[in-house]
């Protein structure tokens, strides 16, 4: 294996240096060939732009785990009371609280207050007093310790009125029992109830105070289960980016041997695999993928199979077209004299050669397994919903559209799309650089 | 491209023409899940059972909020036989066809609506009391049943009557195709193209008086978004099922009136609370584990646990109930002792160490993602809120086409899952319903438990039923139905999160008077100006 590499260098440069003309000009400067392709790759600023993001990309998507504010993937992390919070949007940590169960009763006109919840207390004591105004209304007083509990309250409900039973103040939710009601209303808070009152009755009250301690920023918003979008962008790219290129490796090698193979024995070999690569490709990647899944389940190994069943052919295809040209040259002849192995041959002579052309399959393909995997987990067939990729995150924003909650979509839209232009850029250059018919 | 814009632009205008003057006549509807057919003994489907009523009429039917009407019968009575059902017809009812209707046709109902070839879920439930049925002239019939049966006016009202000149030999697909759709109902069928539109004309000779619309197309819009562009767009002038996310921007719209109310249909989860082993929990390490589900403080920790105002106000956005029975209040048989458990996280974590289960366990949570109002986002609630008492929660849901099969899974070994969403519609609108179909032990020929999926059994709740379900007393028998409530509640049979609210759509100058049934129809349609 150690003498591979030189070995495969030497020969990539013959190849990528052999001009047109058929070795005639043989290479006359001795310049290395990743220098000579990175030098003619940084010519163009477009693709530098793309490498850069797409380093960035690479980059923040490897520290998804240290930089991201939350880990969208732990259900104990996110909140649903977060949920669907716009952009810049502070969470703060729980307001402190407090039920009250008021038993009240009309005739004697007293008013015992049973406090429920404790931890947090907005009043150590409501001072609640009772009056009847007529037979069928009673006004309730308050006089809470500390003097300003009931100030500055968020919110305040009351709930179980006895049947038919009104508020003087507040408003009446449309098809739930309980009233809300702002701090003033209970100042002088009238119940009223067309029948009177038949006995002692309990309501209950529950007062919210101001929350101001904070717990967590959502720059991106939120989505509908409260879920940090900029962690779960960070985490989506992560998905997708693995997905894509582990998918594309598999593929690149399966699909490449495959080629070779093919390419090098020619005949029956060669008619049997291509017929197959053939009726691969005669089916649409993402029908193949959807029927896999199917099949398969859910999970990232599962999309990862799918896409290297949907991707190899289109290497084979690729590796075999140049292999083609390559097997009929001096130089594998040459090893066959030398009696050297058939697969040292195919894998240290022919495969080298070949590489150029798959290599720039391979960006676009990485760039289309992005996409394909966005597909299916938009379709709801990729990766558990509580995992979700970038596909996952813009088909959940998609029903939140409508009502102007835009970044539930856009922003993971964004970034796949910024990820797949970038990608699509190096490998447009890479395609430039290393076609030996586009050489100056 | 200039041309092109602008030719749509006119297409726009005058669509918009056309449709002003057709609208104060005919009626178009976007349902959002569209009836499998035409035939009304077929399938036990909402969306059937609603369609269904505009053709054909019922004995007694059932009004907005599931009172019982008079409908083919004009009175019904238990004769001096406790064990007979009397009902007087309505006589001078004509099909749409012309023929009268007679005793006759009612006979052939009660033979045909169980017995249908293929039916993935039938109307025998409702049927399999009567023992013996006998026509005593042609507007009178009576039935027997086996012990005295009170709730024989809510079961009937669920039958749709057809009749026996076109109706005998006719299969499903002669009812799909119209030859035998013939009923007595407000409107008469005229088309039916599954996936895209069914099509109704007003029945002038309605026994009840013609109907307020000359046509009704109901058209099927699976998507939500585009059910709500549809009703922007103003082609169709009513949807259903108008989705949670999209209710506040529409109730700011002047061009869209909502209308809302309360179902009669409780989203809960079933626990399995009959197996040694549950499929579905695991020790976090992924050994096997007993199922923790037998104890029932372990099954109390996992109610404790949700926190139902959450997933009211976070992801129904305050479009639902909270829940702690199997109907909410105002429907018969709801125990007014009953409150919705209060969400105790630290409560749930010592009730599961108590169970011996200090470290938690692994537990997937199943449910349907199109069925029920925000199914899935429920289920992923669910699982933070298990999470966060210490139990490792996984996620799966899945269309209904699948989840329902598995749910139920097969006789013996029961369900594939171990806890998971459901919904359940009381059909008769009362809480008998769903106290036999979900808590009653299975017993299949008797047809109690048919959709009890955790196998939650309890002889002391199965005798309270059944005693309810022979009571004739009405305030007796909502007592028994309210105690088997409490028990069932008590002792966890299922978990309740929260009642649906539904909420329909219409243009301006329409209103839709909201039904506890859930069912999307042209009656309820009413003009607000």
């Amino acid at each position: 294996m150690t003498d591979t590499t030189p070995d495969s260098l030497a020969a990539a440069s013959t190849a990528a240096a052999a001009p047109g003309t058929d070795g005639a000009a043989a290479p006359a400067k001795p310049v290395s060939p990743i220098k000579r392709v990175a030098g003619d790759f940084a010519e163009s600023w477009v693709a530098m732009v793309g490498l850069v993001v797409l380093l960035a990309i690479i980059t923040v998507a490897l520290l998804a785990p240290l930089i991201s504010p939350q880990d969208p993937y732990d259900l104990g992390q996110i909140d649903v009371r977060d949920s669907r919070l716009p952009p810049g949007s502070t969470a703060y940590h729980p307001a402190p609280e407090q039920d009250f169960d008021l038993t009240i009763d009309p005739v004697a006109l007293t008013a015992g207050v049973d406090a429920q919840t404790v931890e947090r207390p907005v009043a150590r004591d409501l001072g609640l007093t009772v009056a009847a105004i007529d037979a069928d209304t009673l006004e309730l007083r308050f006089a809470p310790t500390p003097a300003d509990a009931l100030s500055g309250l968020e919110l305040v409900r009351i709930d179980d009125l006895p049947r038919g039973a009104t508020l003087s103040a507040g408003e009446k939710h449309s098809f739930r029992s309980f009233w809300t009601l702002t701090e003033a209303d209970l100042q002088g808070l009238r119940i009223r109830s067309e029948r009177g009152f038949d006995g002692p009755f309990t309501i209950e009250l529950a007062v919210e105070g101001t929350a101001t301690e904070v717990r967590m920023q959502y720059w991106l918003g939120t989505d509908a289960q409260g879920r940090d979008m900029l962690s779960a962008i960070l985490y989506g790219l992560r998905t997708s980016l693995s997905v894509g290129v582990l998918s594309g490796v598999f593929a690149l090698v399966i699909g490449m041997s495959a080629g070779l193979t093919a390419a090098y024995f020619g005949g029956k070999v060669d008619t049997v695999i291509m017929r197959i690569v053939d009726l691969q490709l005669s089916f649409p990647a993402i029908l193949v993928a959807l029927m896999l899944l199917a099949v398969l389940g859910r999970g990232v190994d599962k999309v990862i199979l799918a896409l290297i069943i949907v991707q190899w052919a289109y290497y084979a295809r690729t590796a075999r077209s140049a292999a083609l040209v390559e097997r009929r040259k001096e130089y594998i002849e040459a090893a066959q004299c030398l009696a050297l192995s058939t697969r040292r041959i195919i894998f240290v002579h022919l495969l080298p050669n070949c590489l150029p052309p798959v290599i720039v399959v391979g960006t676009v393909q990485v760039a289309n397994a992005i996409a394909l995997e966005a597909t299916l987990s938009f379709l709801g067939i990729g990766l558990p919903v509580t995992e979700p990729s970038l596909g996952l995150l813009i088909s959940n924003g998609f029903d939140y559209l409508l009502s102007g909650r835009f970044w539930i979509s856009v922003y993971p839209g964004v970034a796949l799309l910024i990820t797949i232009v970038a990608i699509n850029l190096v490998g447009d250059r890479l395609r430039d650089v290393l076609n030996p018919r586009l050489q100056r | 491209m200039s041309k092109r814009l602008s030719r749509i632009a006119l297409g726009a205008v005058a669509a918009t023409f056309m449709a002003a003057p057709a609208l104060a006549e005919d009626l178009v509807i976007g349902l959002a899940s569209e009836p499998t057919s035409i035939d009304p003994h077929f399938h036990n489907l909402g969306p059937n059972n609603a369609f269904g009523r505009h053709i054909y009429d019922r004995l007694i039917n059932q009004g907005s909020n599931q009172e019982l009407l008079p409908g083919l019968a004009e009175s019904w009575f238990v004769t001096d036989d406790p064990t007979v059902w009397q009902f007087n017809l309505r006589q001078g009812v004509t099909w749409h066809d012309g023929e009268p209707f007679t005793a006759e046709d009612v006979a052939f109902t009660f033979e045909r609506a169980p017995n249908v070839p293929n039916s993935p879920s039938g109307y025998g439930i409702y049927l399999a009391q009567i023992t013996d049925v006998t026509i005593v002239d042609d507007y009178t019939i009576q039935v027997r049943t086996a012990d005295p049966y009170p709730l024989m006016p809510n079961d009937l009202s669920t039958v749709a009557i057809v009749s026996a000149h076109a109706g005998a030999g006719a299969t499903t697909s002669d009812y799909n195709s119209g030859e035998a759709a013939i009923g007595t109902g407000a409107y008469r069928f005229v088309e039916y193209v599954p996936g895209d539109r069914i099509v109704v004309e007003a029945n002038p000779d309605h026994w009840g008086g013609a109907p307020e619309w000359d046509t009704v197309t109901f058209r099927p819009l699976t998507s939500a978004p585009a059910r709500v562009a549809a009703l922007l767009s103003g082609d169709v002038d009513l949807i259903a099922g108008v989705p949670t996310a999209d209710i506040p921007q529409l109730a700011d719209n002047p061009d869209v009136v909502l209308s809302q109310g309360v179902s009669n249909r409780v989203i809960y989860f079933h626990i399995d609370s009959s197996r040694d082993v549950t499929p579905m929990v695991t020790a976090k390490d992924g050994s096997e584990i007993p199922n923790p589900f037998l104890d029932v403080n372990v099954r109390r920790a996992i109610s404790m646990a949700i926190d139902r105002e959450a997933i009211v106000d976070e992801v129904m956005e305050g479009i639902a109930i909270p829940a702690g029975q199997l109907l909410p209040e105002g429907f018969f048989g709801v125990s007014e002792n009953i409150e919705v458990p209060e969400y105790d996280p630290e409560g749930a974590r010592a009730l599961l160490a108590e169970a011996g289960h200090p470290d938690g366990f692994r537990v997937v949570l199943h449910g349907p993602n199109d069925r029920y109002i925000n199914d899935a986002a429920i289920v992923q609630a669910v699982a933070q809120m298990l999470t966060r008492v210490g139990l490792d929660t996984e996620v799966d849901t899945m269309p209904r086409s699948v989840f329902f099969g598995r749910a139920t899974g097969n006789e013996e070994t029961g369900s594939e899952f171990s806890l998971m969403l459901v919904g359940w519609g009381s059909g008769t609108g009362e809480a008998s319903s769903p106290l036999k179909s979900l808590i009653a032990t299975r017993d299949r020929a008797r047809g109690f438990g048919a959709s009890n999926r955790g196998r939650f059994s309890d002889a002391e709740i199965d005798g309270l039923i059944e005693e309810a379900l022979r009571t004739v007393d009405d305030d007796a028998r909502a007592a028994l139905l309210a105690r088997a409530t409490e028990l069932a509640m008590e002792r966890v049979a299922i978990i309740p999160t929260h009642f649906q609210v539904n909420t329909w759509a219409t243009r301006p100058g329409l209103a839709y008077i909201p039904r506890t049934d859930e069912y999307t129809m042209a009656e309820n349609v009413v003009r607000s100006e």
